[in-house]
């Protein structure tokens, strides 16, 4: 007991004399083990909320999709379906777009709404069910009562009891907040690229069923049902009788049936999960390995200065494994310490990341919390390992040399490393500005791992600026495509399609303000409307706007190619030219000239539609990185069966008008679907960028943070090992300032190689493997890799700036050495 | 040149206190030869360090070349480090990452005198070290190394030479011809002062100042005269 104390005693001393060094090494590792087991288990716990989430609340197996402006009779389609077997349950919905005024006296807001009639009789709904988060549920019976969707509320601040009005004026009361699994991601269509961002631009408002029957005139009549199966029923026999039943009973109304497992929200979040999960764990193995660096670069030295006294002890004959406990001791202080530093980390993580993702996709149920044991074992594990193997290494190097090679080690150099390659080179300067470069070249193997250490916190620093920097080029990219030309123009989404020259498009056209001015400088008439492209296997959604080629308001930007095919193409205008953009174009593997499908509406009656296909050839590129944005001129879409048509007007706000005053002009007007300011979606986006950059702010400080510590170790360390060096220059009388620019210039070329190497390496990491994962992700992206100037700048600073004068932090270390007592030599 | 005037060293240690030094003067000129000799614990190294700038007296003054160094400032003791003294260590403290060269470059680099490597070249030639100045120091043997840190010292141009067991490392043979190099400094307007505990290397002093426990116990010419450094053995 009294030995186990008196090596106890021995390693707090040492302990004391470098708790400064076994702290940073301890810190560098829990930085990078927590991040490791805060993020560890973000996969397993989002998709475990989710499946709680979608199972309580009950998503749908089938969901019936009548096209756009198509009725059925509720109680005759519900009978018909009556008789299927396998169906547990079937509920009717009626969904209509509309636009919401939630404006309160602060704000005005006037969005885009959906409103989904619901069944609330006998309970329900019991699919797609409600979870309230505020206030009380829907009442039957009830014809002026709303639930607000939850996102949508706590973007603009609301809450229960406040007034809303509906398109054609209609009063409403929101007596909750709440949310159905079907919208636990909200993802407008006019929005594609972009549908994790739906909330603050379409309101999701849950209504019982014969209150919105009746605000739009559809008493007794549906557009979506929605289907529940038996436990163990074949959903694709059940889905496949449902569809042939409808058809038989309804051949002229068309539809499309749907699985909850599609639900593009669905399968977007949970896809989300396994691949953010795979981001963070090549973002926590960097961090992991740079800690690596650090430990067996810091650690080793750490123990490498005890080599004199493990000499000492070998001479004396104490056997080598008794020897071995003290450095090994300082291996377990860095475990230890590195363990105390981590847990909490770990859990900040943890709890950072989970308020992150309850900001951005929020669930009424969560699974427990994010806290993955199995990931915390195993970064406690790595921040037992790493330390221990960092000090065993040199420990065994120690007790293996001979006993006077240790003892004498610290009086003479064994070798003098890479210096001897510069024999017979007069390098230029003096000895002061030689001596950095040669005291980093004679330990190559140490000065290669301090190297190493800053270059991957360097790398890991430039690959999230280049990150946030390419979400900012790819945005400004989307704000000048969309902004180019006209940057107030606005979107008016009419009900349905009307005639270019009806009346009712006058009125609206010539809309005035109180003051008898006209609203509106120029409006034109255009399409919208959801498509289909096809290009082989592939195919992917995308929005059309049909514009006209000669208009006055805008006209998309164009990459390549021409609007409007003119006769060169004379052997392709059989075929109609469509407009896509790059990131379609190269996802497809196709050219300007080259020809795909286009699976469209075509108009049969006044408001019936079916689906067709129709061969298109590409004539234009535009620039909006948005792949599903495809634009085809008025001209060429005679084939669609909707010419003289239109369901868009875009308009230009008059002089001294704006777009505030145009909304709240057309709310009251009949026959709009919605409103829309271009610059309205580029404002939300900021907003959702803020949450983006503070995630990507904290890696950068993470990353800045390893950098230094290591800086700051190797430096203190550095200064230790030469101490004899040191006090010989002073002794000579060298200025103590010269001394540490002697350190800072090491430093400095440490700094900048470090950061040169990592900066490449940061890129080719971006390039090569976060963009991949982003495109996948986010795959109606075209990312635009971009590094800002100043990024560039702040990287350089950061990386060599700080590394280089961390030497000032030990001035005063230094001015402390006590000269005759380092040069004493000791016997 | 060197003027100590009832220096006192005492080191406190919380309740125990060590005289290092007690009341110590001495005067030593320009030009002479001088070892300071005495057992381990004698004080003759905090001598030095005082002579040397590198450590304060308890009381008492100290004047090295007319200047008053007792209580000069830290960046005082620096200046004057740099142009009166030149340092030579027992464990030869030679750089590790500079070749021989580049070593004694270091000491004319200090002194901001231009064309530092034909300076250094010469004083290593004056060692007789011209083959080996590419060498690193754990390239050369261990007279080898201290005749380079000799060539250090002397490439200050300082007045004051302070050897500390110059000899103390290195073998019989080696250690004269370092005495030899030593000696014939003096002869060239330097004073030279050597610490050792060997009584045979006070030979071959103009003048011995032998220490015990802190005290001078005798000042003066060596015991039977001064000999020839080929008359030493030990």
């Amino acid at each position: 007991m009294k030995k186990i104390l008196f090596w106890l005693r021995w390693a707090w001393r040492d302990l004391r004399v470098r708790w400064p060094q076994v702290a940073a090494i301890a810190f560098i590792i829990a930085l990078s083990t927590g991040i490791f087991a805060g993020l560890g288990g973000q996969e397993t716990w989002r998709i475990a909320s989710m499946d709680l989430s979608y199972e309580t609340l009950v998503l749908h197996d089938i969901k019936v999709n009548l096209t756009t402006g198509s009725f059925l009779p509720e109680e005759k389609a519900l009978a018909v379906l009556d008789g299927i077997d396998g169906l547990a349950l079937v509920e009717p919905r009626l969904v209509m777009d509309t636009m919401l005024d939630a404006s309160t006296d602060d704000e005005t807001i006037l969005v885009s709404g959906r409103l989904i009639g619901v069944d609330v009789s006998q309970g329900g709904p019991w699919i797609e069910r409600i979870h309230l988060d505020e206030g009380q549920h829907l009442r039957s019976g009830t014809t002026q009562e709303v639930i607000l969707e939850t996102k949508f509320a706590r973007y603009y601040d609301l809450e229960p009891g406040i007034d809303v009005r509906l398109m054609g004026g209609f009063e409403l009361s929101a007596v909750g907040i709440g949310v159905s699994p079907e919208y636990f991601m909200v993802t407008p269509p006019e929005q594609i690229g972009f549908d994790i961002l739906g909330e603050s631009s379409m309101a999701i408002l849950y209504m019982p069923l014969p209150a919105v029957q009746a605000i739009f005139q559809q008493e007794g009549y549906l557009n979506e049902i929605l289907v529940q199966v038996d436990k163990g029923a074949d959903a694709d026999l059940v889905k496949s009788q449902v569809a042939e039943v409808l058809r038989a009973t309804f051949p002229e109304t068309g539809f499309f049936l749907s699985a909850g497992e599609d639900d593009p929200g669905l399968v977007m979040m949970y896809e989300d999960a396994v691949e953010d999960q795979q981001m963070l764990n090549l973002i926590a193995l960097f961090f992991l390995i740079g800690a690596s660096l650090a430990s067996f670069n810091l650690a080793g030295r750490l123990v490498e200065s005890q080599r004199r006294q493990i000499g000492i002890g070998m001479a004396l004959g104490i056997p080598r494994w008794k020897l071995a406990v003290r450095p090994m001791l300082v291996g377990a202080q860095i475990a230890f310490l590195g363990l105390v530093f981590g847990l909490p980390l770990g859990f900040g993580f943890t709890r950072y990341f989970g308020i992150l993702m309850d900001e951005m996709a929020p669930l009424p149920y969560y699974a427990g919390t994010l806290l993955h044991p199995p990931s915390f074992l195993i970064a406690a594990g790595l921040g037992i390992v790493l330390p221990v193997l960092s000090t065993l290494i040199p420990v065994l190097r120690a007790v293996r040399s001979e006993p006077l090679d240790a003892i004498h080690g610290h009086l003479a150099a064994k070798d003098s490393g890479l210096n001897r390659w510069l024999k017979g080179i007069r390098l230029p300067g003096n000895t002061f500005t030689q001596m950095p470069i040669k005291n980093l070249l004679r330990s190559p193997r140490r000065t290669l791992l301090t190297i190493a250490g800053i270059m991957v916190a360097i790398a890991l620093l430039f690959m999230f600026t280049a990150l946030l920097d390419t979400f900012l080029g790819t945005l400004d990219q989307v704000e000048n495509a969309i902004q180019y030309r006209s940057p107030n123009r606005m979107l008016i989404a009419l009900d349905h399609f009307y005639p270019q020259d009806h009346a009712q498009l006058d009125d609206l056209r010539s809309l005035e303000n109180s003051q008898g001015d006209q609203l509106m400088a120029e409006t034109e008439s255009w399409m919208r409307l959801g498509s289909r492209l096809h290009a082989g296997d592939e195919a992917i959604e995308i929005l059309l706007d049909v514009f006209p080629a000669d208009s006055m308001i805008w006209v998309p930007n164009l990459l390549s190619g021409e609007l409007v095919q003119s006769n060169q193409h004379a052997g392709d205008q059989e075929k109609p030219g469509i407009i896509l953009s790059g990131r379609a174009v190269s996802d497809f593997d196709l050219e300007v000239g080259d020809s795909l499908i286009l699976e469209h509406p075509y108009r049969e009656g006044l408001y019936s539609f079916r689906s067709e296909q129709t061969e298109v050839v590409v004539v234009g590129i535009h620039d909006n990185p948005a792949r599903g944005v495809s634009y085809m001129a008025m001209e060429e879409a005679g084939f669609m069966g909707l010419s003289g048509l239109t369901n868009t007007i875009v308009a230009l706000p008059a002089e001294g008008v704006s777009q505030a005053e145009i909304k709240e002009a057309l709310f009251f007007q009949p026959g709009i679907l919605k409103v829309e300011a271009t610059a309205e979606f580029l404002d939300f986006m900021d907003d959702v960028l803020v949450i983006f950059t503070q995630a990507l702010r904290v890696m950068q400080v993470v990353g800045i943070l390893i950098a230094l510590l290591i800086a700051y170790n190797s430096t203190v360390i550095n200064i230790d090992d030469r101490q004899r060096e040191i006090a010989t220059m002073l002794a000579f009388g060298v200025r103590l300032r010269r001394v540490i620019l002697v350190e800072i210039g090491e430093n400095v070329i440490l700094g900048v190689l470090g950061t040169a190497v990592g900066a490449v390496l940061g890129w080719w990491v971006l390039e090569r493997m976060m963009l991949t994962r982003m495109e996948t992700m986010l795959e109606e992206i075209q990312f635009v890799v971009t590094v800002r100037p100043f990024s560039v700048f702040a990287a350089v600073t950061l990386g060599i700036g700080f590394v280089a004068l961390t030497p000032l932090i030990s001035a005063r270390k230094l001015r402390r050495i006590d000269v005759p007592s380092t040069l004493r030599v000791l016997e | 040149m060197i003027k100590l005037k009832d220096i006192t060293k005492r080191y406190d240690m919380g309740a125990v206190s060590v005289t290092a030094l007690s009341s110590v003067s001495l005067e030593i000129g320009k030009s002479e030869f001088v070892v300071v000799l005495g057992p381990s614990g004698s004080g003759k190294t905090t001598l030095l360090n005082m002579i040397g700038g590198l450590d304060t007296p308890t009381s008492g003054s100290v004047m090295v070349n007319a200047r008053e160094i007792t209580n000069a400032g830290r960046i005082d003791k620096f200046t004057f480090r740099r142009e009166t003294i030149g340092f030579i260590f027992q464990s030869f403290n030679l750089f590790p990452s500079l070749t021989a060269l580049e070593n004694v470059q270091f000491a004319v680099d200090m002194k901001g005198i231009s064309g530092a490597v034909e300076v250094a070249r010469g004083f290593l030639d004056d060692v007789g070290l011209s083959p080996r100045i590419d060498h690193f120091p754990h390239e050369l043997s261990g007279g080898e190394q201290q005749r380079v840190a000799i060539a250090r010292a002397l490439a200050t141009g300082n007045p004051v030479l302070l050897a500390d067991e110059p000899t103390g490392e290195l073998d019989f043979q080696t250690g004269i011809q370092i005495l030899k190099l030593l000696e014939s400094q003096s002869h060239v307007d330097k004073t030279v002062l050597v610490v050792t505990h060997n009584r045979e290397i006070s030979r071959i002093a103009d003048r011995v100042i032998e220490l015990s426990s802190g005290e001078i116990v005798s000042d003066g010419a060596p015991n039977g005269g001064r000999a020839e450094i080929a008359d030493l053995h030990w």
